[in-house]
């Protein structure tokens, strides 16, 4: 089916009901499994159910912007140690392209301790001490391979699988695959914190070539919310409850002359976006938190913190959204100087994530939300074993470094405690199981009840996946 | 992939297959026949679903289905069939996923029943190989085909009609009545200005009762300056027009001068032809117009990647990627991208094809700039100024004038001998500078080291600072001199203490015998743009005196005190750095002069020029040194070398204020144009060096070096299958809401065939044959019949034919984004048409922009650039203007050809509260009070016709005055609220109305 086609198919078949948000998937879903219709594979309008019984429902991705080091935090390396400052040996250079390292660099012992923690026996380092509070609920991948070593095309390619902007992004496949469980609020919300915007820009989290209804929206810390969704001044909600009865009103005359099915879906989506005046506000109000929570999150009320964002991802999980993505951009330490060095500033980056991350995982525990989601840490690649050194810096920072990096899974069926992955004594390669990023996906793919292999899209001819050609389901990280 | 027949792509077709059920009467009705069953069907099948795999010699299970022989012959596992077998056959049993193999196509949506009854129908009626050596129908040349008659007489208009009504009548549909005048003549100006029409426009043509009144009213509309805006939007997606570079820093560049370009090609219905070769190879041509050279912009538009750390070389590579996809996409409607891994999957395109067009575009010049060592090389191509032709004539004009200041200065200076003399006696006795030697006192803890020459070097705390130099006059003082001197100690090897060896000395004091005096006529041989030598006698830290970017040449500053020092004096010079923003920059190393030379013009003589009249005689070359001096110095020629500075300064003012355009430059050479194929695609795998050509299967040019203008001339040759279609399916695509061929993105073989396949064939040689007249095909096509339909739907046809590609109705689609804006504000009575010039940023919501080390911010326009139209919103690729975003608008980041039309909340919350759209509603709540109507009704009725063009029907007006009622009501009430809207609470919830009619689907819509 082609791209007007389908935009047509959507919307035609929302029309049999009031649907929730964008005219996804969900609604498909929701619709067609009520009918037990049960059309096995996958057509170009999403998935009309999932290909295989799902492990998990949502995915919230603690995304590092900027790439946090895990030779500092989860890949301790006594050699480094023992020839710390020492020239890096030739062969680990040749054929290598770094982005600011020239010449031969020092190799660089991590300045923090390591201990191994909980019954996972998990390494850690001394910046992330919350991290041990949920170390047996983790499964900890040492190596993450990326074939990007740019900030930008690096996490384009984390999030939409190709480093060029263009193609949707994970969030946006999987809404467009199963839809939003969430009648009134979006299927892929993403929320911002750090010192800025994604290096990738909005195409991290934008649809592609897929509609534009599965992007991802940012729900704001400061100002309104979502853009637009507050009423303006002069304008109390009788008066919008008014207006909006006008104007469905006016809508209806219309249809009935025309008969366009659009005007259809455009007054039920006025309902919603009235629905969503409440939903969003009552959302985002933390003021119900009990205190206990708001102390295990370390929330700032009220600021554009990452602790928030964390209680913010729990209830929009709760509240059915598919996939909800955390930026906290910040983690790119070069050591050019205190303000990006390993010394200084990562200690600064580790506060502000580690006791929200760290709530958030056991938050969902204790509500029994962990089954069902997938919480995902990490970054766009990770940071070399050698010390930069950018025009003689004598701060301390690494590289981008995309051969070898850590991140951690937890939940959704992802094997608690677990140990993925072994790098060599410099941290450089991998040695025992590496997994690329479209392993990655596949896997969070998998976990959700989808082949990766299956859910496609065409566009200019072509069936695109999440996944492009490659990708493999890492069974070993499943329960 | 060259050397295999072309015919091996070309079996396929699949004209009139998938809208053949649109003739049956019943949307269920695709075909399932058994006896028509053709092997292009089953080709087809194959190229959409399986040859992805199953291709070439090293296809999947060894079975390639790319031709007629490998199907036959089958594959690992034997034969696929045996002829009128299709239940035992191995082909179907895979199809259908039986015998516990894998379901084909594997990791994809199965077939559906159709194609699989296709499979098994073609096999048992004797799987007929047939049509083989037919090439798919894009890549043959259009042919002219008959007009075709219609039962139905006198609906025609013009020949367009007599394909659509053909098609129509074999499918037993009727044209539907013609649209009103109102709903046609907002259609027309939507469509071809993209703004709604004025009601004196409306009324004109209610009234115009004779027969040529729609064509005075297309006439005029072509015509409109505006016509060019509305078209160069589509243009401006493909082209990826955008105001930053894209990826990470996202850095803004000055690009409009290209999108001007677009509008006014589009105006001055440049043709096609010349169209496409002006921005492909407009700095080919010979003796390029500026603005032919400003028309390759249009490959400059793509992204690129200034991040830090980038490896240049593969920046360059994606780079000129993305012009070789871009322009296949663009021109060819072909997906040549797939190519740069692989051979074309489904078309005819190999792997070196697509290195060999990649080779075209890989000649362009461009210049390393920035540090290497420190990963900040960048590779750029070249900018040129691009001056309007009023800021050419004034350029012209000043720099007459300047030739004619210097004639008049040179024929005096020359004629005034023995003045000159006696001027020279004077400067031989001129005192000479005297190097002070003072005492030295400093705050903040700063050390001040004399050197052997009498000069100071600073070391020590680094963080704003006074140096006092104190000593006593040995003779009367006249002036200062302070000499900044470079040190290999200082930073960068500069004169100042900075990372980057500058500094700026901020203020400069004088206290004489303990009394201050004051300091002024202050002379350097440099200073940093944007500061300014008056700043070293105000209160203000950041303004004065610095020197980036000559750091590490010596500079000298002449100060002069207010009176003569006498001989005897305490003399207290301060020299101070009070800087918030540049405290770092402290002075490094400098040494202070005195001189006691009365006349300010001989305390300045250069030390070559006092040399020469030292001596006895001059040669003449010196005669020319000392000539040019006097002429520079002498007292008696300061009027003239002030209107010399000033037309100097009027020129270099003019001149920053002319506006770059990023253009393409072609480095020269002779020979054929080389580049590597890369294996896999890959930057790092490149391979054999091909020679640069157009892909194989579709001609070839006879040129020995095929370079971008080769390129351009083939495109644009009458015997090429692709252009003029590709061209007029888009135009069709802009009017109808989809092109002929609906896959405008992608004429391949996985594309759509066209639903008119003859009126494609028809309007690509009439757009050929007129000299590729642009406006010419736009004026066919609204002039038709068939765009003049009402677009009102029945059930019958919305069951038949859904997505209207038969056109048995008008259009009727939601407007692109930057267009709903127009209207709003044309409604309002608020849009400043103005055409072209830089972006501007209309009102954003805070913290929209928020990009990784950039200190790019949004900058709010002033005044009416508040409301220009929405094409020239500033369009950052990594965060576009969020309205846009929510309507679908693209961000610029890549070509593209069709954008989405999603119907979604927040496009609805957008149009409810986006301060922009309240303003508007105030605007036309304020228009309509102030349009002298009588009554509220009457009021209602006039807003709402200003946004829809049509009267409002008597339900609508009274659902509307109703609401005013009950919203006017609670105003009163509610006082408070009211205020915050407007001045009284009529207005208030006039307010609302117009926000209610401008929320209408009618209002956004073009129906």
């Amino acid at each position: 089916m082609n791209h007007e086609a389908i935009l047509q198919e959507i919307t035609r078949r929302t029309l049999f009901k009031q649907v929730g948000y964008g005219l996804g998937g969900a609604a498909l879903s929701s619709l067609l499994l009520d009918n037990a219709f049960a059309l096995d594979g996958s057509s170009d309008i999403g998935l009309q159910k999932p290909h295989f019984k799902p492990k998990a429902k949502n995915v919230i991705f603690l995304f590092m912007a900027g790439a946090p080091s895990q030779l500092d935090l989860f890949d301790p390396k006594p050699t480094l140690i023992k020839y710390d400052r020492q020239e890096c040996p030739e062969e680990l250079l040749k054929g290598e392209r770094f982005a600011f390292i020239k010449g031969t660099p020092k190799l660089l012992a991590s300045p923090y301790k390591f201990e191994q923690v909980g019954k996972s026996g998990h390494w850690v380092s001394e910046l992330l001490p919350h991290f041990k509070e949920i170390a047996d609920d983790v499964a900890v991948v040492h190596t993450m391979r990326t074939t990007q070593f740019n900030h930008a095309p690096a996490q384009l390619f984390m999030n939409t699988g190709f480093q060029q902007p263009g193609r949707p992004s994970m969030g946006s496949w999987l809404t467009y695959g199963l839809g939003s469980e969430s009648k009134d609020l979006p299927g892929f919300v993403v929320l911002l914190s750090g010192e800025n915007a994604p290096d990738g820009g909005k195409a991290c989290y934008a649809s592609g070539f897929l509609p534009t209804v599965y992007q991802g929206i940012e729900f704001r810390s400061e100002g309104e919310a979502v853009l637009f969704v507050n009423n303006p001044e002069g304008v109390p909600s009788d008066v919008r409850r008014d207006t909006l009865d006008a104007i469905r009103d006016l809508n209806r005359i219309k249809h009935k002359e025309t008969l366009d099915p659009e005007i259809e879906t455009r007054i039920s989506q006025y309902e919603l976006a009235y629905r969503m005046q409440s939903s969003v506000p009552e959302l985002m109000d933390l003021s119900k938190e009990s205190k206990e929570t708001h102390e295990m999150y370390g929330t700032q009320p009220g600021k554009k913190s990452f602790a928030n964002n964390c209680i913010l991802a729990r209830r929009l999980v709760e509240r059915g959204v598919r996939f909800v993505q955390l930026y906290h951009r910040g983690w790119d330490n070069h050591g050019t100087g205190a303000g990006d060095d390993i010394k200084n500033r990562l200690p600064a980056l580790c506060r502000e994530v580690d006791k929200a991350a760290a709530a958030l995982v056991k938050d969902l525990k204790q509500r029994g939300l962990l089954d069902e989601t997938i919480v995902v840490w990490g970054g766009e690649f990770g940071r070399t074993p050698m010390n930069e050194g950018r025009a003689g810096s004598t701060f301390l920072g690494r590289d981008h470094h995309g051969h070898a990096f850590t991140m951690w899974m937890a939940g959704g069926g992802i094997k608690p405690g677990l140990s993925y992955g072994l790098t060599d004594e410099l941290g450089y390669r991998a040695v025992e199981d590496s997994m690329s990023v479209h392993d990655l996906h596949a896997t969070i793919l998998h976990q959700l009840g989808i082949d990766h292999t299956r859910l496609t899209y065409k566009f200019q001819g072509r069936p695109f996946r999440l996944t492009d050609v490659e990708g493999e389901v890492i069974e070993k990280l499943l329960v | 992939m060259a050397k295999r027949p072309f015919s091996r792509y070309g079996f396929l077709s699949l004209a009139g297959l998938p809208y053949a059920f649109l003739l049956f009467g019943s949307s269920q009705a695709m075909p399932t026949q058994t006896s028509k069953t053709s092997f292009a069907d089953v080709a087809g099948i194959f190229k959409a679903h399986c040859n992805s795999c199953h291709t070439g010699e090293n296809s999947a299970a060894g079975l390639d289905l790319s031709n007629p022989e490998g199907i036959l012959k089958g594959g690992a596992s034997g034969k696929l069939f045996a002829v009128g077998k299709s239940k035992t056959s191995l082909l179907m049993e895979r199809v259908l996923g039986h015998g516990g193999m894998p379901r084909m196509p594997m990791g994809f949506a199965p077939l559906s029943k159709e194609q699989e009854n296709i499979l098994t129908s073609w096999i048992d009626s004797g799987a007929k190989i047939d049509a083989l050596t037919k090439t798919h129908w894009a890549y043959v040349a259009p042919k002219q085909h008959p007009i075709p008659t219609t039962k139905l007489q006198g609906w025609t208009k013009n020949q367009v009609d007599n394909f659509i009504l053909n098609r129509l009548e074999q499918g037993k549909l009727k044209p539907s009545p013609e649209a009103t005048k109102e709903t046609l003549i907002r259609r027309l100006t939507l469509d071809l200005t993209g703004l709604p029409p004025t009601l004196k426009e409306v009324d004109a043509f209610l009234a115009d009762k004779s027969p040529n009144a729609y064509e005075k009213v297309v006439d005029r509309l072509l015509a409109s300056k505006h016509f060019g805006e509305r078209q160069a939007m589509g243009w401006l997606d493909l082209a990826r027009y955008a105001d930053t570079d894209g990826y990470e820093k996202d850095l803004g560049r000055v690009a409009w001068k290209y999108r001007d370009w677009v509008i006014q090609a589009f105006n001055r219905n440049l043709p096609y032809d010349q169209f496409t070769i002006e921005q492909l190879a407009g700095d080919l041509l010979p003796k390029p117009t500026l603005d032919q050279m400003i028309a390759t912009g249009f490959h400059r538009n793509t992204m690129l990647n200034l991040e830090g750390g980038v490896d240049q070389m593969e920046a360059r590579y994606e780079l000129i990627n993305d012009r070789v996809a871009t322009t296949s996409t663009v021109w060819m409607g072909q997906t040549m991208q797939c190519a740069r891994c692989h051979d074309h999957k489904y078309d005819p395109i190999s792997h070196k094809d697509y290195f060999r067009m990649y080779a075209i575009f890989a000649n362009t010049e461009y210049y390393p700039t920035g540090r290497q060592d420190i990963s900040e090389e960048k590779w750029r191509e070249r900018d040129i100024p691009a001056p309007s032709p009023e800021q050419q004539a004034s350029l012209n004009k000043l720099n007459r004038e300047l030739a004619s200041f210097r004639a008049s200065l040179n024929k005096e200076s020359e004629a005034s001998k023995s003045e000159r003399e006696s001027w020279f006696a004077q400067i031989r006795q001129a005192k000479p500078w005297e190097t002070s030697k003072p005492a030295v006192e400093t705050t903040n803890g700063i050390q001040l080291t004399a050197q052997a020459d009498g000069s100071f070097l600073a070391s020590g705390p680094n963080s704003k600072g006074i140096y006092r130099l104190k000593f006593t006059s040995q003779e009367p003082i006249h002036a200062f001199r302070l000499t900044s001197i470079p040190d290999a100690k200082l930073p960068q090897g500069g004169s100042g203490r900075s990372g980057g060896g500058n500094f700026v000395l901020s203020r400069m004091s004088l206290k004489v015998d303990g009394k201050a005096m004051k300091l002024g006529r202050p002379m350097t041989d440099f200073i940093q743009r944007g500061f300014d030598l008056g700043g070293l006698f105000d209160q203000d830290g950041n303004t004065g005196w610095a020197i980036h970017p000559e750091v590490r040449k010596p500079h000298w500053l002449i100060v002069r005190p207010d009176a003569p020092i006498p001989k005897g004096a305490t003399v207290e010079l301060e020299l101070a750095n009070e800087s918030n923003e540049w405290p770092d920059h402290l002075l490094g190393r400098f040494s202070l002069a005195i001189s006691a030379e009365p006349k300010d013009e001989f305390q300045t003589i250069p030390s070559n020029v006092q040399k020469i009249l030292a001596q006895a005689t001059r040669s003449g070359a010196d005669e020319q040194v000392v000539l040019d001096y006097f002429q520079a110095n002498n007292p008696k020629f300061a009027p003239i070398r002030d209107q010399i500075s000033k037309a100097e300064n009027d020129i270099n003012n003019l001149k920053q204020a002319i506006p770059m355009a990023m253009v393409m430059t072609e480095k020269k050479g002779n020979g054929p144009l080389q580049a590597p194929l890369h294996e896999r695609g890959e930057f790092l795998s490149p391979g054999e060096m091909l020679d640069a050509g157009i892909p194989a299967a579709f001609g070839k040019t006879n040129a020995k070096r095929v370079d971008r203008m080769e390129l351009a001339k083939w495109l644009v040759a009458k015997d090429n299958p692709m252009t003029a279609r590709v061209q007029v399916n888009r135009i069709w695509e802009q009017y109808f809401g989809a092109g002929l061929v609906e896959t405008s993105e992608n004429w391949g073989t996985p594309g759509t065939p066209p639903s008119h396949p003859e009126l494609l064939d028809w309007l690509s040689l009439r757009f050929m044959n007129s000299g590729w007249d642009m406006k010419a095909m736009h004026k066919l096509i609204v002039m038709s019949a068939t765009y003049r339909q009402s677009s009102i739907a029945t059930p019958a046809l919305l069951e038949r034919d859904p997505s209207n590609r038969l056109l048995a109705r008008g259009p009727r689609f939601r407007m692109d984004a930057e267009f709903i804006r127009d209207t709003a504000l044309t409604a309002a009575g608020m849009l400043n048409p103005e055409i072209g010039g830089p972006s501007v940023y209309p009102h954003q919501p805070e913290g929209v922009w928020n990009t990784p080390y950039s200190s790019e911010f949004w900058r709010t326009s002033q005044g009416k650039d508040l409301y220009r139209r929405g094409m020239y919103t500033y369009l950052k690729r990594t965060s576009p203007y969020p309205t846009f975003t929510n309507f679908d608008g693209s961000s610029r980041e890549v070509c593209t050809v069709r954008r989405g039309r999603t119907n979604t909340p927040l496009q609805a919350l957008n149009l409810l509260n986006d301060p922009a759209f309240l303003e508007a509603a105030k605007g036309l709540a304020t228009r309509v009070a102030n349009a002298g109507k009588p009554t509220t009704e009457s009021q209602i009725a006039y807003a709402f016709r200003l946004c829809t063009a049509r009267r409002a029907k008597p339900d609508e007006l009274k659902r509307l005055v109703a609401l005013h009622e009950t919203l006017r009501a609670k105003y009163i009430k509610n006082t408070e609220e009211s205020k915050k809207l407007a001045p009284s609470p009529e207005r208030a919830a006039m307010v609302m109305v117009a926000n209610v009619i401008l929320n209408l689907d009618e209002t956004i819509n073009k129906e």
